[in-house]
């Protein structure tokens, strides 16, 4: 369907349009849709749109989430209550939104709608126009950092609020992933509020838990001029996102081809680094990882190997016609390509 | 260093703060219970509050002092024109949200109409669930003289050295002009006076004192309670309108900016050594 876009778009310049109109809703949205929770498209985003920021238009299950484990079930197991309306339901409607919005559009979410993933690429390109030294992540090394996301959306999105809850764990680390996640500080800064930028001085924990907050985010801040989207590869969000992904609509579908062996460019084009994309097909290749960013279909040179589809269709295929089209502005690893002037004298005489 | 090494240093360190902590079990009853908040002497007008605790689940006690025999109507954002009048018990009022409602801010309103006077004491409350957008309340004047503010915080507080709009109305129109009386539990008086459109800009002032933030709540949770008021005379009748609520601490009472800015140049620093220029190739 996508390729039926007038001949200067292409998908990333498509994606960054979304981005630019999802961003703006994500961190400034209120000013549109309405100041109060009622008001707000969602709140429970499969993205990092935060609640702390309140100018925006709708914020992240993964506050309510810890919310809840927090103060309903870690509550309700220490009271030994039967389980209830009252503990599961406002649970399963937390998770219930998140799993219709992520049924829909699934992992595109993280490199379409998430506005901490659209700022690491905005400082990306920013860091490719300044001729940075770009780095890419290993084969090897991916699989000492793909088990972080994991272990900090089992921790401290649902282990620590609910230890929190029983009173194991302090009251103060009731929503632990949000005191440390740099899209706290991104958004609030964004929408002119420095108070998440500033550290809690009122207890040793909230000063540890705000310090690793604010190196987290000057870390990423740096590291994405360098690095392709670096906080995305621990996010527990893209851990979230994963568990349901072959049960969204949208998905990315590679069928077996023999050239892919010696090819490899669907690799060096994906911004997470995922080497499966290039090893493997059916649903091997559709990685925990994945962003659904898309890139991979745009740079495969074959036409049919990589595709995005929403249900039976197929939204947008790779096509070697759109390779060449696209090679030609930007390498498959994000470089642009220099803008070449030619004179007027010399196109005539090309032709 | 290696980074893996400061992380896990920054791991360690957080695992000892945990642990320096309070970890035994708290009673989690105290989670925002309110210091002294009750309607008692602090002012000489009616005010109405309540001795509930945000996001308390159940019923919630409201009191109003300086207004005996007053009654006492209840707003749902889901209905803004429509009002039910709450059954008193005792010297007070125990609430919850109205029937049919998902909860959210209510506007509750206690009158007394005397010879020659009109009292009304007004306080806006959020009760649990997501609830409607309370815009429509706030946006439906009552008739009489009326007080309101033109937004309330979503999920958060008003503060100190924060500014937040009110409107008064008469009859359900604009009041240019009127005088608008600010008072806080903390002692500060200030006066403002309403636009051509009848709304006033309140700024909080800043009269917490160190003493009066809670160690347990800290400047998210500490509160203590506001009054606006406003007077008007309408053929030989004196009307006189209040609205409380409360206000907390400026949340960088407890924080530092130079302390944020410290660790994100950290961060910035552990970055750095994947920051190089790429070498030019050579013809």
């Amino acid at each position: 369907m996508l390729e039926r876009l007038p001949s200067s778009w292409n998908l990333a310049r498509l994606r960054l349009v979304v981005q630019l109109f999802t961003f703006f809703l994500t961190v400034w949205g209120s000013t549109v849709l309405g100041y109060y929770a009622a008001d707000k498209i969602s709140t429970a985003l499969p993205a990092l749109s935060c609640a702390y920021d309140q100018q925006n238009g709708g914020y992240c299950v993964l506050i309510p989430l810890q919310h809840q484990m927090h103060h309903r079930i870690g509550e309700a197991l220490v009271k030994a209550q039967q389980i209830s309306q009252q503990v599961l339901l406002p649970t399963l409607i937390s998770l219930g939104s998140f799993a219709l919005f992520f049924f829909v559009l699934g992992k595109a979410f993280c490199a379409w709608v998430c506005p901490l993933g659209t700022v690491q690429e905005w400082l990306n390109r920013l860091g490719r126009r300044l001729s940075l030294q770009q780095n890419a992540i290993a084969p090897r090394a991916t699989a000492r950092v793909r088990p972080w996301k994991w272990l900090i959306l089992l921790s401290l999105v649902f282990a620590v609020p609910l230890a929190a809850g029983m009173g194991v764990a302090p009251h103060s680390l009731g929503n632990p992933y949000c005191d440390v996640c740099p899209s706290r500080v991104v958004t609030t800064l964004l929408s002119g509020n420095v108070d998440e930028f500033a550290v809690n001085e009122s207890s040793w924990l909230k000063f540890a838990l705000g310090a690793v907050a604010n190196t987290l985010f000057g870390f990423v801040v740096i590291a994405a001029l360098a690095l392709r989207q670096p906080f995305c590869r621990i996010c527990p969000m893209l851990a979230m996102n994963a568990m349901l992904r072959h049960a969204s609509l949208t998905r990315l579908v590679k069928r077996q081809s023999d050239k892919c062996e010696k090819c490899g460019i669907c690799h060096k084009a994906c911004p997470m680094d995922i080497h499966e994309i290039h090893t493997e097909h059916g649903r091997k290749a559709f990685h925990e990882d994945c962003t659904l960013c898309g890139r991979c279909v745009e740079y495969c040179p074959d036409d049919g190997v990589i595709s995005i589809r929403f249900g039976p269709w197929a939204v947008f295929q790779s096509s070697r016609n759109y390779y060449k089209q696209r090679v030609k502005n930007e390498s498959p690893n994000g470089d642009p390509k220099p803008i070449r002037f030619v004179r007027k004298k010399d196109v005539a005489d090309l032709a | 260093m290696r980074l893996s090494h400061c992380v896990t240093a920054l791991f360690l360190g957080l695992g000892v703060a945990v642990f320096s902590d309070t970890v035994q079990a708290q009673e989690h009853a105290e989670h925002g219970r309110a210091r002294s908040s009750l309607p008692v002497q602090w002012s000489a007008l009616p005010l109405l509050q309540s001795q509930g605790r945000p996001g308390e689940r159940g019923a919630v006690a409201f009191r109003v002092a300086g207004m005996p025999e007053a009654e006492l109507r209840v707003f749902a954002p889901e209905s803004p024109g429509h009002s039910v009048l709450a059954d008193k018990q005792g010297d007070g009022w125990q609430l919850a949200a109205l029937p049919g409602s998902q909860g959210g801010y209510h506007w509750l309103l206690a009158e007394r109409v005397e010879s020659g006077k009109v009292l009304r004491a007004a306080t806006i409350w959020s009760f649990p669930g997501k609830g409607s957008s309370p815009q429509g309340l706030l946006q439906t004047p009552l008739a009489g003289l009326d007080l309101r503010p033109v937004r309330v915080p979503d999920k958060g507080a008003f503060r100190e050295n924060s500014s937040w709009t009110f409107r008064v109305t008469w009859e359900g129109l604009p009041l240019p002009g009127q005088e608008v009386l600010l008072e806080t539990e903390n002692g500060s008086h200030q006066r403002f006076v309403s636009g051509s459109d009848g709304v006033v800009k309140v700024l909080f002032p800043a009269d917490y004192s160190a003493d009066a933030i809670d160690p347990a709540l800290g400047a998210v949770r500490t509160r203590k309670a506001y009054l606006l008021s406003v007077a008007h005379e309408h053929e030989g009748v004196q009307h006189l309108s209040t609205f409380s609520q409360f206000y907390s601490p400026a949340l960088l009472r407890e924080r530092s900016l130079m302390w944020g800015a410290v660790f994100a140049g950290v961060g910035m620093l552990l970055a750095v050594p994947l920051i190089r220029r790429r070498e030019k190739k050579h013809a």
